[in-house]
């Protein structure tokens, strides 16, 4: 049914050939295939016409990184976020577990007591060396996450210059400061995380003072670098008025 | 070759030392060890007999296990990584940087931070060295360091252009 206001000829579909979409003057209908259709209000920011979606500052669409999306990149650069996502929680979870394993001068027995690093271990205890085995194995996860997070911002630096049509625009510039911003939060709230932990540990007796460290580190950690992306893009979001 | 793996070292100790002293310089500003100051706390923590600010401190200056230690780690491997995405883009290789030129950069330089500076620990050895270094070696191979980072970002930059 045609809304109130239309035309004569838009009543009788004398004006539209079949199959033009026309938005009408509410905003909210088109013309399409010779019908009426009640359409969905969206929330585009940019040329819908273009095809292009922008995010807000607070995410929303397949990116949680505030970035342009055009076309099939918008695919490509849901997937590095989510792969930068996994990489920040991995690193923590990683750097916790060597902590958990080795922590200074002691390691982490089968029976879930530490030792000191001067005594080899027996049937009960599991092997010390056993132990800093799994602590390496850690330690080259850490190392790897911490490298390939910085590796994928640079990637997400490029395919931005590219969308920009070879400028440092707002895609380049979205994907540099988010990631300088998640590394840098990252950074700092797992220092917060292992301050608050430790507190809070120190009340569960001594294996909580190894415990509530890790734990506050990973949870720091990941809060402190999920926030930390979002104000490097939402200084840039600020800086181009989106 | 030995001077390959000597550099790399020193960037890994520099990265290293970088991060611990950042790590200092927060404990002065954390906002979050006051938690450490309230009486209550600070009864546990005698009884306990230890220092809170040193136990963390310890878990971050380890040379075998430490958080900084891995945070240098990761760095180096990440400035390889980048400069091999960089060279890559220098000699047009790729215009977008999908999934296997970000995996052939990943490999390449894990791979060459595993042969000179992560295998068998050999970074430990190189890092009771660089311990001792005058005043004056301290300088010049923190200049070094700085300057490596800011080539790689110039020729991340000149991969970009061209």
């Amino acid at each position: 049914m045609c809304p109130n206001g239309c035309s004569e000829g838009e009543k009788t579909k004398d004006i539209y050939a079949e199959g033009a979409v026309v938005q009408n003057r509410f905003g909210a209908s088109q013309y399409k295939d010779g019908k009426w259709k009640v359409i969905e209000r969206t929330p585009m920011t940019g040329n819908s016409s273009d095809g292009v979606r922008i995010n807000g500052f607070f995410g929303g669409g397949s990116s949680s990184f505030g970035q342009q999306e055009s076309g099939s990149q918008a695919q490509g650069g849901g997937g590095s976020d989510n792969a930068k996502l996994a990489l920040d929680i991995g690193g923590s979870i990683y750097g916790a577990l060597q902590t958990t394993v080795r922590p200074g001068d002691q390691w982490l027995g089968n029976n879930g007591k530490y030792y000191n690093n001067s005594w080899g271990g027996n049937q009960y205890t599991g092997s010390r060396s056993g132990a800093f085995k799994a602590a390496s194995n850690y330690k080259w996860a850490g190392r790897a996450t911490v490298g390939l997070s910085a590796l994928i911002g640079a990637a997400e630096t490029v395919n931005g210059y590219q969308k920009d049509g070879g400028q440092f625009g707002y895609n380049a510039q979205s994907a540099a400061f988010g990631t300088t911003g998640t590394l840098i939060g990252g950074w700092a709230g797992a220092k917060a995380g292992a301050s608050l932990g430790l507190g809070v540990g120190a009340w569960f007796g001594p294996p909580g003072l190894i415990i509530g460290p890790i734990v506050g580190t990973v949870i720091g950690g990941f809060g402190g670098g999920y926030y930390g992306g979002q104000i490097g893009n939402g200084a840039v979001n600020l800086y181009h008025g989106r | 070759m030995k001077k390959i793996e000597n550099y790399l070292n020193v960037l890994h100790f520099c990265f290293y030392k970088a991060d611990y002293k950042l790590h200092l310089l927060s404990n002065k500003i954390n906002p979050f060890h006051l938690i450490h100051k309230l009486p209550f706390q600070k009864r546990r923590y005698e009884k306990l007999g230890i220092d809170p600010i040193e136990t963390i401190n310890k878990v971050y200056k380890n040379k075998n296990y430490g958080t900084s230690m891995v945070f240098a780690g990761g760095i180096l491997w990440g400035a390889m990584a980048i400069l091999f995405l960089s060279l890559f883009m220098v000699f047009n290789v790729f215009v977008y940087a999908t999934t296997p030129y970000i995996f052939a950069c990943a490999v390449l330089s894990g791979g060459i931070c595993y042969f000179f500076v992560f295998r068998n620990d050999k970074y430990i050895k190189y890092f009771d060295k660089y311990e001792k270094w005058t005043k004056a070696e301290k300088r010049k191979n923190t200049w070094l360091t700085l300057a490596s980072l800011v080539a790689i970002f110039l020729l991340f930059y000149l991969g970009l252009k061209t």
